[in-house]
């Protein structure tokens, strides 16, 4: 057992007590909008064939489950896919215009064009390019979700302090190590900020993907759905949707935290302490 | 002035008098673009000495230390210089992501050295440099002295021959300099460190150098002949006891330099260059 002393231990306890509240606060806030529009629907106020009642969508999502769960896996496995893709897309796009100015030049209006389209208007048009299938919506994830991972992982390497470039020049690291001691690392805060985002998007690209073609996924139950007047059903697919983007948001806040040990430091050891080991154990100052 | 002084046998410390430059240049000139910004910089650092250069903001110190540093290749004039030179800012510059072992181990590791042995390496100076029991953290959660110190580490294990500090010590608070001075006069000598100071503070460069180069202001900047400090007067500037056991001649020694120093500081030639 770790010891820890009476301010260590209160500093763990009031984490802990944040944590739970900032976990607690939005899902009470869900569960009383849940049951307001429960009960505006059980009043009749809310009629059901516009808008189903909660205790409704649940019901679908346990007995639809099962005529879902191919579809579900499906959406998953495109956006993991394409999100993983777009990430190594976004990262070597981010590297090469960081090393050559002139590919900068020449790619950054291309890329800002390339998010000024709108989805739901060229999804139907990368369909009929690659045919029906994975292929289109596998493309647009990642026209959707290298952008933000690009741009961020860019600024981040264009941020690094230059005087720091320099001492490690004085010291005679190559470009190389440059790169893997210095601008990697201190790039990563802001390519995680571009992760995170990227996340979010990822598994509403492959839906919107989904619904300029056919076969299986979420997007195609929801409009399938949607044509058969199962709203309840419907709804049950969209909280799949809020459930996976979730899911890959926390995740890419898991990479995060593993992959800067640093950032959390500061929090666990506590704030700078004047005072220790200020000459050494051996040699007071005379 | 200059010369009096010099004369009376306030220069060079005795023992630095007989040991190689490991560092020297002469006639160094500088332009940016049509702008002269270093003219007939003329300086020399023998080993174990440490040498201040002390001179206003924006008056060329940080270009004459890049040249010297290597960082810099367009002038004119020769540099010797050890084929290492150290170099540090009055920013630390520890890598915020690297714990504190693997900061100071990072010139080694950058000459070729094992990740495990760089460590052992560095390690093997912590308590000299006060960072004992600090290996495993992380610069953020160290004091401000201690990552000065952790950054001096660096330096000098990437070279003891020569060590550039561009204003290392005006980051800090008052007391945690003055410890720093005191941790630094005290190791010096054993560390074998040659040390070439750039400050703008003149009682700093008197605490602490054996010489001290003053830099003429202005757009043509070049240097003074320098002001030797004797050894016995390092450090008592600042210090009001030990000033109690300087004699009247100590006291009046150190006040000359420091009047000279000022003169130069304030006058735009120098009367006798090189």
């Amino acid at each position: 057992m770790r010891r820890f002393s009476r301010t260590q231990r209160q500093l763990y306890l009031s984490a802990g007590r944040q944590m739970a509240a900032r976990i607690l606060s939005p899902l009470l806030l869900i569960m009383m909008l849940l049951l307001a529009v429960q009960w505006l629907s059980d009043a009749g106020i809310i009629r059901r064939f516009i808008l189903p009642a909660p205790s409704e969508v649940a019901q679908s999502l346990i007995h639809d489950t099962r005529e879902m769960k191919t579809h579900l896996f499906h959406t998953l496995r495109i956006a993991l896919v394409g999100y993983f893709l777009s990430t190594l897309t976004g990262i070597a796009f981010a590297l090469l215009m960081d090393r050559f100015t002139i590919l900068y030049r020449a790619f950054y209006p291309l890329i800002v064009i390339t998010q000024t389209i709108p989805t739901l208007i060229i999804t139907p048009v990368i369909v009929l390019i690659f045919g029906y299938g994975d292929i289109p919506r596998l493309f647009v994830v990642i026209l959707t979700c290298f952008f933000p991972i690009t741009i961020s992982l860019y600024q981040g390497l264009k941020m690094i302090d230059p005087d720091t470039i320099r001492l490690m020049q004085s010291m005679g690291a190559s470009r190389r190590e440059i790169l893997r001691h210095v601008k990697i690392p201190g790039s990563l805060p802001s390519f995680f900020s571009g992760l995170r985002i990227s996340a979010t998007y990822s598994v509403m690209a492959v839906v919107l993907a989904e619904w300029a073609g056919g076969g299986d996924g979420l997007g195609i139950y929801m409009l399938r759905t949607k044509r058969s007047f199962r709203f309840d059903a419907m709804f049950a697919s969209i909280i799949w949707i809020v459930i996976l983007s979730l899911l890959f948001y926390v995740s890419a806040l898991a990479l995060e935290y593993v992959c800067m040990p640093w950032e959390s430091a500061v929090r666990k050891e506590g704030p700078p302490r004047a005072g220790i080991n200020i000459h050494g154990s051996k040699q007071p100052p005379g | 002035m200059a010369d009096v002084i010099n004369r009376q046998g306030l220069g060079m410390d005795d023992m630095a008098a007989g040991r190689e430059n490991v560092l020297s240049c002469n006639a160094i000139n500088k332009r940016y673009g049509d702008d002269l910004i270093l003219r007939d910089v003329h300086l020399t650092l023998k080993r174990g000495e440490i040498v201040s250069v002390l001179g206003q903001s924006g008056s060329g110190k940080t270009t004459l230390f890049n040249i010297l540093a290597g960082l810099e290749s367009d002038f004119s004039g020769e540099v010797s210089r050890p084929l290492r030179v150290g170099y540090m800012l009055q920013k630390d510059l520890l890598l915020p992501w690297k714990r504190v072992i693997d900061n100071i181990a990072l010139p080694l590791l950058l000459k070729g050295t094992g990740r495990k042995e760089a460590r052992s390496q560095a390690g093997a100076y912590l308590e000299t440099f006060g960072l004992t029991g600090l290996a495993h953290r992380y610069p953020a959660t160290i004091s401000g002295g201690q990552r000065q110190r952790a950054a001096l580490l660096r330096t000098y294990l990437y070279s003891r021959d020569l060590m550039l500090l561009d204003e290392p010590f005006s980051g800090l608070d008052a007391i945690t300099r003055e410890q720093l001075y005191q941790w630094l006069l005290s190791h010096q000598e054993t560390l074998g460190m040659s040390i070439l100071l750039i400050t703008h503070d003149i009682e700093e460069a008197i605490a602490l150098s054996d010489r001290v180069y003053v830099m003429t202001q202005g757009p043509a900047a070049t240097l003074w002949p320098s002001v030797g400090v004797p050894h016995d007067a390092r450090m008592r500037p600042r210090n009001e006891i030990a000033d109690a056991y300087l004699s009247e001649e100590q006291l009046a020694q150190v006040g000359r330099i420091r009047v000279e120093i000022r003169r130069r500081l304030f006058s735009s030639e120098p009367d006798n260059p090189a």
